[in-house]
């Protein structure tokens, strides 16, 4: 597991690198030169968290009681399941604020968003029913 | 549902972070159980209860709806 987060840190970087370097030949604009950015750093973080969790003893303690702890999953899952309901109400107002405000071509994107998160919804509920 | 971990804990003289360390839970989640804002899993509430020598119905007070 903590391998694969290693290596996953060393592909992002890699990647990051590439698209970063393909934008400065000229071949792609500054969306991709913005995500090799982000994908670096996202990498470097990744990296820099693993060599500690290996080299210190008592940050590695304390990361394996974080990911062990049933409070935080509990949290985590909490947190999840708040941004999809948050998410939901603040599209679903958006679409009617900017149907209001004529921006007819943004309705289609809010409106559509609700209806695959619900969709998402629904095929999670019904494969956890089976596996629970 | 209630518990009488801080109770209990206090009346031993173990302090919070060696419960959490020794039960392999942050110290957040010991406070959390004492202040009954979390209940632990049917797991943590059996070692918990094991931690003690004592049965989960010693630690946890289990009440239905009414408070019965």
């Amino acid at each position: 597991m903590k391998n694969r987060r290693f290596a996953a840190s060393i592909l992002w970087i890699v990647v990051g690198i590439g698209l970063m370097i393909w934008c400065w030949l000229g071949s792609a604009d500054e969306y991709w030169n913005g995500m090799g950015t982000a994908l670096v750093v996202v990498g470097i973080l990744q990296l820099v968290r693993h060599i500690r969790y290996r080299t210190d003893e008592a940050y590695r303690e304390n990361v394996d009681v974080e990911a062990g702890d049933e409070r935080n999953k509990y949290i985590a899952m909490k947190a999840w399941s708040w941004a999809g309901y948050l998410y939901v109400m603040i599209a679903a107002v958006a679409s009617v604020v900017l149907k209001i405000a004529g921006f007819e071509e943004l309705v289609p994107l809010t409106a559509g968003s609700v209806c695959l998160i619900m969709v998402i919804y629904w095929l999670s509920y019904l494969f956890l029913r089976k596996k629970y | 549902m209630k518990n009488r971990i801080e109770e209990i804990r206090k009346a031993r003289g173990i302090r919070q972070e060696d419960f959490a360390k020794a039960l392999g839970v942050s110290r957040q989640t010991i406070s959390s159980l004492e202040n009954g804002r979390y209940n632990p899993s049917i797991f943590l509430a059996h070692n918990i209860a094991r931690y003690f020598g004592m049965a989960i119905e010693e630690v946890f007070l289990f009440e239905d709806e009414d408070g019965r």
